[in-house]
């Protein structure tokens, strides 16, 4: 069988390529100084307090972990559903969704108090079953050894190897992403976290705004490398993200309804809702930027078609996906605990009190500095690997 | 014994995850472990006495800090506490508000949810009902901090020199920590030092399972009453006067 695709890596000798080098890089230096300062010198360095122990970077680690379902799904499309024509993007899907998940985990090993010790949870005397931490250290870490052995399948071309390990991999995506809304779901000392559908609503989460990304990506890529992708890719896309889109907001019309219906999740609701940051995250964030907008943009036979469109509304929906993370991290943490519930209660360790939280320019640091890692991996990669198809062309067989 | 149906959705999931990463076998017997039926065994327990209580300078905050090296940073944000006493009102239509003072430390669940979630198994159950955080092996992902459903749990934010009791060592950095009972004393049959040092004897400190100790005896005349009942964790400190 003739080969219709060739894969070739980039140039990367241009100035402007060496100079994104040079930022990205001083921005993952920053990332690690931060890290060690704070290590050293202890979390007073960060916003956070007793009562909110999971910020900023926990935000933007359940985001990464997200995003990383979308590319890939893209590259699962060819290897294991047998659409044949996505197999021109399933080598760069495959490496920006390990990307993305090396870079969750980035932060959250530096979001521990004591990065040094992160190997104790793979002693077999210390797995704890009860707790999904303890599970999800495994699932992360098979969930990336399988992708980059299916990375190197890919760029082998060996195809059958490519689909098992595809397959593997799409059962350890589901456990990854599920695992990660467990972890808020079912802790259970934070009443408003607790909830069934946030493991479920975050898989889907996770697809749209991991979809939103990838379009992002390859478009800049091919743009930037100056190489053709064709529209049909996009137009197609579109419509999964279409789809995607009205489920998370039918989800989380769900979740919040049941919560506002049981009189013991109220507080949380009204809290959330009853005007403020949050409030503002929910209906202009997540309903408002990151659902409807993109929805119209999406179905409007005047924009639908044009790729300025589809992408604004990409990176509309990711900013309304974070929006719905921050929703899911912080206000649980916020509102007090109800210790004792009838009683007016107030202490030196703020018990009774509604917190707040405000990252540090540690954490800005870090976050940022991730960020970079992620894109900093991703051009070397493409310089050092043939991922990128010399020709992004549609072909239906 | 009939199996209820927490028991039996427990076995459920660790046979489901068993199959993934251990022996089912090691599971089951893991999770019989958790048991805590056996009524022969030291439960240790402690009695508050409202009526007692003045909150008098809140000195068993101090006692509790130095007796533990429990450091102070004098930032609201990020202080540790062991036992902190909280002021607490309650509004009742006809009654006259009153303020009342309520010690508030690790109550030292029988089915800890801040055991659950340790990804390194740091925070344990004694065998005597103690629930205990090893420093040495938690890796600061305050996972349990989230979980604990009384605020029992602080983060060392900052690093510490105070050493106040030489016999308990310093706090580590980037660590979570909180009320042992006073481990190392009970260890050597004293009482937890809160317990001892109250001017007002507020406190009661002694083993639930022995039917001849003060805190059974109190316990056992239902005027006491634990904190957050619907969450069915067991906790071990009774409140009485509340
Ligand atoms: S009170 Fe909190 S820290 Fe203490 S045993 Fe219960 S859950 Fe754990
Ligand atoms: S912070 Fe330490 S004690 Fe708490 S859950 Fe994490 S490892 Fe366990």
């Amino acid at each position: 069988m003739a080969r219709k695709y060739y894969f070739a890596r980039i140039e990367g000798k241009t100035p402007k390529y060496y100079w994104t080098v040079g930022i990205l890089g001083a921005l993952v230096l920053g990332w690690l100084v931060a890290s060690y300062i704070r290590f050293v010198e202890g979390m007073y360095l960060t916003g956070m307090s007793h009562s909110v122990p999971w910020a900023g970077c926990k935000v933007l680690f359940v985001l990464f972990v997200g995003l990383s379902a979308g590319s890939f799904i893209l590259s699962a499309l060819a290897a294991i559903f047998k659409q044949k024509e996505y197999k021109v993007l399933s080598r760069v899907g495959g490496y920006v969704a390990i990307l993305f998940m090396l870079g969750a985990l980035a932060i959250l090993l530096t979001d521990e108090g004591r990065p040094d010790r992160v190997l104790l949870l793979f002693v077999p005397g210390n797995i704890n079953p009860r707790s999904m931490l303890s599970l999800n250290a495994f699932i992360y870490t098979s969930y990336i050894t399988c992708g980059i052995l299916y990375l190197w399948a890919q760029l082998r071309e060996k195809e059958k190897v490519a689909t098992a390990l595809g397959i593997v991999a799409t059962v350890l995506a589901v456990g990854v992403h599920s695992g990660t809304g467990f972890l808020f779901s079912i802790a259970n000392g934070r009443e408003a976290f607790f909830t069934p559908i946030t493991p479920i609503a975050f898989v889907v989460a996770a697809l749209s705004s991991g979809t939103g990304i990838a379009m992002i990506i390859l478009y800049t890529t091919f743009k930037l490398t100056k190489r053709t992708i064709d529209m049909k890719f996009f137009i197609q896309l579109r419509r999964i993200l279409t789809g995607l889109i009205f489920f998370v907001i039918y989800l989380m019309t769900i979740e919040h309804l049941t919560h506002l219906y049981v009189p013991e999740h109220q507080e949380a609701e009204f809290y959330i809702f009853g005007g403020g940051f949050f409030t503002w995250a929910f209906w202009g964030g997540l309903i408002g930027i990151g659902g409807l907008i993109p929805i119209i943009l999406l179905l409007n036979p005047a924009t639908r078609d044009k790729m300025k469109w589809i992408l604004t509304a990409s990176a509309l929906h990711v900013f309304g996906v974070l929006c719905e993370r921050m929703i899911i991290v912080l206000p649980g943490q916020f509102l007090p605990q109800p210790i004792m519930p009838g009683y007016e209660i107030g202490s030196a360790f703020r018990d009774g009190v509604i917190t707040n939280y405000l990252p540090s320019v540690a954490e800005w640091t870090q976050i940022v500095g991730v960020i970079a890692l992620v894109a900093l991996l991703y051009i070397l990669g493409l310089r050092m690997l043939p991922l990128l198809p010399v020709e992004g062309k549609y072909i239906k067989e | 014994m009939g199996m209820d149906r927490r028991t039996f959705l427990k076995l459920g999931g660790a046979l489901a995850l068993g199959s993934l990463i251990t022996p089912g076998s090691q599971l089951l017997l893991a999770s019989q472990e958790n048991k805590t039926g056996n009524e022969s065994k030291t439960r240790w327990a402690m009695v508050v006495d409202l009526d007692k209580c003045s909150g008098c300078n809140k000195e068993c905050e101090e006692i509790c800090r130095d007796e533990n090296n429990v450091p102070h940073y004098g930032n609201e944000r990020y202080d540790a506490y062991w036992l902190r006493v909280a002021d607490v009102k309650q509004h009742l239509p006809g009654v006259e508000t009153r303020e009342r003072h309520i010690p508030l430390m690790c109550q030292h669940c029988d089915n800890p949810p801040c055991v659950h979630v340790c990804p390194t198994k740091a925070s344990f159950v004694r065998d005597d009902g103690i629930t205990l955080i090893d420093e040495h092996r938690c890796i600061g992902c305050r996972y349990c901090v989230i979980a604990c459903p009384y605020r029992a749990r602080s983060l060392i934010f900052r690093k510490s020199d105070k050493w106040t009791n030489e016999e308990v060592p310093k706090m580590m950095i980037g660590v979570v920590t909180k009320c042992s009972f006073c481990a190392h004393r009970v260890d050597k049959g004293q009482d937890p030092a809160c317990v001892e040092k109250c001017p007002y004897n507020g406190l009661i400190f002694g083993n639930m399972n022995d039917p001849n100790s003060e805190v059974a005896k109190i316990i056992a005349t239902k005027n006491t009453k634990i904190l957050r009942p619907e969450k069915h964790l067991g906790p071990k400190v009774f409140y009485k006067g509340l």
